[in-house]
């Protein structure tokens, strides 16, 4: 299973633990990423400037696969949601593909878009192409014990007609499904589908802090050890924002925020130093210690029987 | 009037006048509390031949386009689109102006890039 992996801007820059994870998983399970040096920008910060340009640009990373001949596998949620949309509207609106095209110095016939590869967010490859029991059969340890709080923020599943319906954005399951495959537990809580607000954050910080906030304090009073998402946008909201918003509404939520790799790097008995704690800013070292106490333990029963 | 609204509808292909007020939009928004004019109350006034009211409301800006009210809608009105046309339009306006060299290096520190460049895009155009 191969793949030409599409990092963004946010990820390899705020989020390095999830890149870091991402890759010590791929590696464990089987699924090769491609680094191409075409990729750059997806197009979506210009997508309300100039609707040509975020075309052009999400065109150009788009060809770069396809030349290529690999599928995209996208960590951040905004990225994949690009990526997608504007392969299925250039696959089919010959006009604007020709422009495109042409405006790259690309003939046209050779370039299919979405009818020659597919874009997939890392967690639905995961999820449809690899499947539970692929995974299954990888785990090492059992992370029995541990209760997290899946998020799934708002572009890995909507616009749903982009996806192919995949999943349902109203009732979500993919990543539920996810953890427990390493036997975490996967709870609901109030407020589980909402936005992070990190799409707010520049035009009006109190507001996307308070959106934030809302969830922060749901997933406090489900009694939840951790978050975990799959969107350097979130992560940015719910990690590196945390102690910000505690500060503002007067609490403190010490809530670690694990990225969906983190979460299964640790399943698959990687060293946690290899899958990038160290860059969590909420620390889950209380948290890390459970799980290696517990599976020392179980070591342990398993030697003595 | 007639023209900004054509604008919108031709900007976010959408038709608005499909929109028949049921207020899933408005009851699905997670930053609905925020806004001074509900989503379908946007719709309503583009409806009514009155942009005006719709863009000076913050409701467009406090839109952050995850999309419940696009998945939700029963008419198949892709509404985050449409507070994406009226953001294009207002911006070509050239209001609340930011200077980006006065960005204090601590704000753009804590900030992610797409913030940031949401941020422009909306305050530098």
């Amino acid at each position: 299973m191969k793949y030409a992996l599409f990092l963004g801007c946010t990820a390899p820059t705020k989020a390095r633990n999830y890149e870091l994870s991402t890759r010590r998983v791929a590696e464990a399970i089987g699924i090769e990423l491609i680094d191409l040096p075409e990729f750059e920008c997806c197009g979506f910060p210009v997508k309300s400037v100039h609707y040509e340009s975020f075309i052009l640009i999400a065109a150009r990373n788009l060809i770069a696969a396809e030349d290529a001949g690999l599928n995209i596998c996208v960590l951040c949620s905004a990225c994949a949601g690009t990526l997608v949309e504007v392969s299925r509207y250039l696959a089919s609106n010959d006009k604007a593909r020709q422009k495109v095209l042409s405006k790259l110095g690309k003939e046209d016939g050779k370039y299919g878009f979405a009818q020659n590869i597919k874009v997939k967010h890392l967690i639905r490859i995961l999820h449809e192409d690899l499947g539970s029991e692929k995974i299954s059969s990888k785990i090492k340890r059992k992370l029995s014990g541990i209760t997290v709080a899946p998020h799934y923020g708002c572009h890995y599943l909507k616009p749903s007609d982009i996806y192919d319906n995949y999943d349902d954005s109203e009732n979500p399951h993919s990543l539920d499904e996810l953890i427990e495959i390493t036997a975490a537990k996967s709870i609901d809580y109030l407020e589980k589908e909402h936005c992070c607000g990190a799409g707010v954050l520049a035009i009006n910080e109190d507001i996307a802090l308070s959106i934030a906030q809302k969830k922060l304090d749901s997933v406090k009073v489900s009694g939840a050890d951790a978050i975990v998402l799959m969107c350097p946008f979130c992560g940015a909201m719910y990690d590196e924002n945390q102690k910000r918003i505690g500060t503002k509404f007067q609490t403190s939520y010490n809530l670690p925020v694990l990225y969906y790799p983190q979460l299964l790097g640790l399943a698959l008995g990687i060293n946690r130093k290899l899958l990038g704690f160290n860059l969590n800013k909420v620390k889950a070292d209380s948290l890390l210690e459970r799980i290696e106490t517990k599976s020392m333990q179980n070591e342990q029963c398993k030697f003595s029987s | 009037m007639q023209d900004i609204i054509d604008k919108v509808s031709e900007l976010s292909e959408q038709n608005l006048y499909s929109c028949y007020q049921c207020g899933k939009c408005s009851g699905g928004c997670p930053s609905v509390s925020e806004m001074d004019l509900l989503p379908n109350q946007v719709i309503r006034l583009l409806q009514l031949g009155m942009p005006d009211d719709a863009s000076n409301a913050n409701t467009m800006w406090i839109c952050a386009s995850c999309f419940t009210c696009t998945v939700r809608c029963p008419k198949g009105v892709d509404i985050a689109k449409v507070m994406e046309a009226l953001r294009q339009i207002s911006l070509r306006k050239n209001v609340d102006y930011v200077e980006v060299r006065e960005i204090s290096a601590k704000e753009i520190s804590i900030l992610p890039q797409i913030a940031l460049v949401s941020n422009f895009r909306k305050q530098t155009a």
